[in-house]
């Protein structure tokens, strides 16, 4: 029998080092204030304003062990990191984040195409349905905070480009060819629901145009299964877009169907920040785990759910789910801020300004880095502000 | 999960007809004292492991939502294990006290699967969640024991148990999913 007993323990002890290495590492939230998350707020806009091009683009890339650029450039990272900083002056009414949005904004105003009835950035090449429809988000996001309507005009026009590359289906073409003069019928990943975020902030300012309408059309196309069969995917796809989509949707568009499907997605973006929360980037832990995920899909994670706790203060199908998101969302904030790079830490690189804020993944960082994990930081920040003023 | 997943997933974890083939009998029949006895320990064994999940789960730093994936890893290798083994290794039958812990309580009813499954649902329902089931499972277990059985007996327990191995396996699909929806 002893030797029974020893089998059975043996096989106890192995299966609970098995599973704790490799199914349940420890989640590993370090604390966080509001003051903590400010200050990398701060930290990383700053990052964008250092590291701002005369002609109003922002830094791409920088590899801090080489110390090299990426010359490359992508527009809708643009217009995504301009909507970012948008938010944070929304959220924390930071003057260097208008004032360096507002820079983003006038280098796509330089290269603007009027036709027909709408207006586009078109900074060459194929119009580009992401890259204008992260300008219109972040500019619906400036026109709340500040309420300017300097941009209405543009922001109108912008809208109605998204609307006439938006299919009866749902789908939404990626891009327009100035040279054929109708849209490339492509699917994008991203610009979808880009897109359909997009009209549903604008319908708040135009509500006659059906741009709720079509945004809510998108949203169902993207919970559908059909996506995943047109796009060839095979699972799918937790859009953070999709989550800011029905976050934005007028009352009367939430449906129930709707609103499941963002439970769907608020489960996605749970588990991936608590696989996140798990990697450590050392040790066995590396083997399972891998190092620290790319702070730009993280970010979305969390930039997604935070999107969706929003949302659940005046849904109640998501109201069940609100603690558990906010806890979340406050481990996001504490893991984040401590992978950022501090000012004693970037005097190692050489260049500390392009790495000093940032967040880097293999020693290489991008603009869209800096923008989802900014909106992740904001969300935190929110709900540890809502949670002190309870 | 609702009172009807708990109880399936439970009694399947538990599953009474495989757990049959591996107790200790006498002409056909289990024997009471081990039987009762393991019942008894094993359900205060699991009861304590739930009433205690919390604080445990803590010092582990396991959310209890990330508790229910893990729980649904462990149902799922447990579920295939039985599945594809349906009848549990005939372990050597010991006199005296140690009779009323081996081989009925340990390791035929407290299992890694059960384990987990106890951990994950009291941290996230509650330890009434699992005191019942686990009631209900093993009160099975003690049931389908005093039965008598022959070699069709046998034989029939051994596929009417895959079929709950199976439900194990599908119970731990359902933890994982939940775990995920839980946020």
């Amino acid at each position: 029998m002893r030797r029974r007993l020893a089998v059975h323990l043996a096989v106890w002890v192995l299966g609970a080092a098995v599973i704790r290495i490799a199914a349940v590492p420890a989640e590993v939230c370090p604390p966080v204030t509001a003051d903590d998350l400010r200050t990398a707020i701060d930290e990383a806009v700053a990052w964008v304003d250092r590291n701002v091009q005369p002609d109003g683009r922002y830094l791409y890339g920088y590899d801090r062990g080489t110390g090299e650029v990426n010359p490359d450039y992508n527009t809708a990272r643009h217009s995504g990191v301009l909507a970012a900083l948008f938010q944070v002056h929304a959220e924390t009414g930071s003057a260097d984040a208008l004032r360096v949005a507002d820079l983003g904004v006038a280098h796509a105003s330089k290269s603007l195409l009027h036709h027909d009835d709408w207006i586009a950035w078109h900074p060459g090449g194929n119009i580009q349905t992401g890259a204008n429809a992260l300008l219109l988000a972040g500019l619906n996001i400036r026109r709340d905070a500040t309420g300017d309507t300097r941009h209405d005009d543009l922001m109108l026009g912008i809208a109605r480009f998204l609307l006439q590359q938006h299919q009866p289906d749902g789908r939404i073409w990626a891009s327009w060819s100035p040279a054929a003069e109708r849209p490339n019928e492509v699917l994008g990943p991203f610009a979808t629901g880009e897109a359909s975020w997009a009209l549903a902030l604008t319908d708040r300012i135009f509500p006659d145009e059906g741009f709720a309408e079509a945004a809510a059309s998108t949203l169902d196309y993207l919970a559908s299964a059909e996506r995943s069969r047109i796009e060839g995917r095979i699972a799918r796809l937790p859009d953070h877009w999709a989550a800011y989509t029905v976050s934005a949707l007028p009352d009367r568009l939430r449906t129930a169907e709707r609103v499941e499907y963002a439970r769907d997605l608020a489960g996605f973006f749970g588990v991936r920040l608590r696989f996140e929360s798990q990697r450590r980037g050392d040790g066995i832990n590396l083997a399972v785990r891998w190092f620290p995920g790319p702070p730009a899909g993280v970010g979305t994670a969390g930039e997604g759910l935070g999107a969706l706790w929003r949302l659940s203060a005046s849904e109640p199908g998501l109201a069940d789910l609100r603690p558990n998101m906010e806890e979340r969302l406050i481990c996001a904030g504490g893991f984040q801020t401590k992978r950022q790079v501090s000012a004693a830490e970037a005097e190692r690189y050489p260049d500390p300004g392009m790495a000093r804020g940032a967040w880097f993944y293999r020693g290489y960082t991008q603009m869209d880095d800096q923008q989802h994990v900014l909106s992740t930081l904001l969300s935190a920040l929110q709900v540890i502000e809502s949670r002190e003023a309870r | 999960m609702n009172a009807l997943l708990l109880a399936v997933t439970f009694v399947a974890v538990v599953n009474p007809l495989r757990t049959r083939l591996g107790l200790p009998e006498d002409d056909g029949r289990a024997r009471p004292a081990p039987l009762l006895a393991g019942a008894l320990i094993a359900f205060g064994a699991i009861a304590l492991l739930a009433w205690v999940s919390g604080p445990l789960l803590d010092a582990l730093e396991i959310t209890p939502e990330y508790s229910l994936t893990a729980a649904g890893v462990v149902a799922i290798a447990g579920g295939l294990f039985a599945l594809f083994f349906p009848t549990p290794y005939d372990e050597p039958v010991p006199e005296g006290p140690a009779s009323l812990v081996w081989p009925v309580a340990f390791p035929r009813l407290f299992s890694p699967e059960m384990a987990m499954l106890a951990l994950a649902i009291a941290s996230t329902q509650g330890v009434a969640d699992v005191a019942w089931p686990t009631a209900l499972g093993i009160g099975l277990a003690v049931i389908v024991g005093f039965a008598p059985v022959g070699a069709t007996g046998r034989g029939v327990l051994r596929w009417s148990g895959r079929l709950l191995a199976a439900a194990v396996v599908f119970g731990g699909i359902w933890l994982i999913i939940e775990g995920i929806r839980a946020v």
